[in-house]
């Protein structure tokens, strides 16, 4: 399989503190990678190391048979990777559209017309129903305008690869939905690959095709959705036990609700 | 003595011209805290090493060659220009993401080493002739401390241009930021710079030709300082700082036009409240010294009124 992205046996520690520890996994083009774990499992440290902000201590990362740890942010995005954050961080004292326009006149999309730019901004919005909030300023938005309005900031850079840090985290069920939704269709037209940090598992269910988890900075488990979801690991990982340290009975009955 | 008319649009004339200078001291100052959290309390050095130049040049080039003296102000520029690139790339960008602490002691320490150099005649700073008191100023051959009138208005040629200069500059400064390529970068590294990155602007570069901005900005208030004041090696922290950072806070963080709104500000309330000390029946008569205390007052006033300063904006937006 020509993979897309690959981390080979990545390792980075903060003090003595190992939040990522030997993980190794690859994305092909157009997947869609789930990385699920409980809170601190280093799931955000990932997204660190690919996306430039931290070098990792061990092992390599490569963009299309390139290897990518130790650039720098802004050359990773010019590569076409793209990323949202946990928490919203628009530029709050731009217009949406404006916002939009700084993913496509600094990143890839080789746009530098202010006017081409404006027309191509709208048209970003208008996909992620924004357009009607063109020229609000973005820290007026709603939490769940301003979580589509990163993710068009994102898609203006025209990325490869789309990591996505809980992007529906704090919506209401219609407004996940909605962004379910939206996910879904926008990916398979631009041919993009994405990996989603998701803790909401009807999110994630509906939306990858295969699912790594991780536990304590390591891969724990890595499968199909269903595969992933029966593992008793997993469940263990999510209770905050060891699966075998308590009687294994009470572990399974809880293991269809415990992710959640 | 009574407050006539004259002297009172006079001393607002004053202000305002005085004012423009202030802005100017300030807009770099503000926009390189507006973009890289740092605060460059060298700045007011920067602006003494210009003014040096200036003296220099005055004492050195405009009798060789002829030049008035007023033209120094482009070498000020592109001098400064090349110093804050090169403070940016050799001390701040090596300490700017341990937090906010190092920055700030790096440029005290730089600006008490200008202070020393000037102090000491070193380098490119005239020896000070301490008959001429403890300050120098620049030298004029045809236009001297020139001053126009304008009906009964007196306008000091230094100081005129001092606010021309900010009226023209700070403007163009605001529609380079919110207009251009480069500026909607600056912008938005100055708003989030993480987030700048991820949209593949080069931060670093972003930083450095800020820098480089703000202190050229120091270079031209420096080669029109040496004109209208006496400059001292100190001057720079003991006349031009807090000003600075009055104009700046007041006009809001980042903000060029608020710079220049509180610039004007900032001077006519000086000069016209040194006017009021000198004016007041002489029961109430205050020292002259002592008019910096209105100032000071009336920016504890508007900050408590409005503590994201005049035209700042709140971080909710």
């Amino acid at each position: 399989m020509d993979a897309l992205l690959e981390l080979d046996g990545i390792t980075k520690s903060f003090g003595g503190l190992v939040a990522v520890k030997n993980l190794s996994f690859s994305i092909g083009e157009g997947e869609i990678l789930g990385l699920i774990g409980p809170n601190g499992a280093g799931k955000t440290t990932v997204f660190n190391l690919i996306s430039g902000v931290y070098r990792p201590e061990a092992g390599s990362i490569r963009f299309n048979g390139k290897v990518i740890s130790g650039l720098k942010p802004h050359e990773v995005s010019s590569l076409g990777i793209a990323r949202t954050f946990q928490t919203v961080r628009p530029f709050a004292r731009m217009s949406a559209r404006e916002n939009v326009m700084a993913g496509l006149l600094f990143g890839r999309s080789g746009i530098i017309a202010p006017r081409r730019a404006t027309q191509k901004a709208l048209e970003i919005l208008e996909l992620v129903s924004l357009l009607d909030k063109a020229e609000v300023r973005a820290g007026h938005l709603t939490l769940a305008e301003q979580k589509r309005l990163e993710l068009a900031r994102a898609l203006a850079t025209s990325p490869k690869l789309l990591m996505l840090d809980e992007v529906v985290a704090g919506l209401n069920h219609s407004e996940m939905n909605a962004m379910v939704d939206l996910l879904r269709r926008i990916q398979p037209e631009r041919g993009m690959a994405l990996i989603v940090i998701e803790h909401v598992m009807k999110a994630i269910v509906r939306l990858c095709n295969r699912i790594v988890v991780m536990n304590g900075g390591e891969k724990l488990v890595e499968g199909s959705p269903s595969e992933v979801m029966r593992d008793e690991r997993v469940v263990a990982a999510y209770m905050g036990r060891r699966g075998n340290d308590d009687d294994d009975g009470e572990s399974t009955t809880t293991s269809s609700s415990a992710p959640q | 003595m009574a407050l006539g008319t004259l002297e009172f649009v006079q001393a607002l004339v004053n202000g305002l011209l005085q004012g423009g200078f202030f802005a100017l001291s300030a807009a770099g100052f503000s926009l390189i805290f507006g973009v890289q959290k740092v605060l460059n309390v060298a700045h007011g050095a920067f602006i003494i090493l210009a003014a040096f130049a200036t003296i220099q040049f005055s004492i050195l080039v405009t009798p060789a060659l002829h030049i008035d003296p007023l033209f120094s102000i482009f070498p000020d520029f592109l001098m400064l220009a090349l110093l804050g690139g090169s403070v940016y790339l050799l001390i701040i960008y090596r300490i700017e993401r341990t937090g906010f602490e190092a920055p700030l002691l790096a440029t005290f320490g730089l600006s008490i080493l200008l202070e020393y150099l000037a102090s000491n005649g070193i380098g490119p700073f005239p020896a000070l002739d301490p008959s001429h008191g403890i300050g120098a100023q620049a030298q004029h051959q045809s236009y001297s401390s020139n001053a126009f009138q304008i009906g009964p208005i007196f306008l000091q040629e230094a100081q005129a241009l001092a606010f021309v200069m900010a009226v023209v500059v700070l403007p163009i400064l605001q529609l380079f930021l919110s207009r251009t390529y480069r500026g909607r970068a600056i912008r938005a590294t100055s708003q989030d710079w993480e987030a700048a990155e991820f949209s593949g602007i080069n931060t670093k570069a972003v930083r450095l030709l800020s820098f480089i901005t703000g202190s050229a900005l120091a270079g031209l208030a420096g080669g029109l300082f040496a004109f209208t004041n006496s400059v001292t090696a100190t001057a720079g922290d003991e006349v031009l700082l807090p000003v600075i950072l009055v104009v700046v806070i007041l006009g809001g963080v980042g903000s060029i036009l608020g710079t220049l709104a509180a610039g004007f500000l900032v001077g006519v309330t000086m000069s016209v409240s040194s006017l009021i000390a000198l004016t007041l029946p002489s029961q109430f008569q205050f020292h002259a010294d002592l008019a910096p205390l209105l100032t000071f007052l009336i920016f504890i006033v508007i900050l408590m009124v409005r503590p994201r300063g005049l035209f700042g904006h709140s971080a909710a937006e």
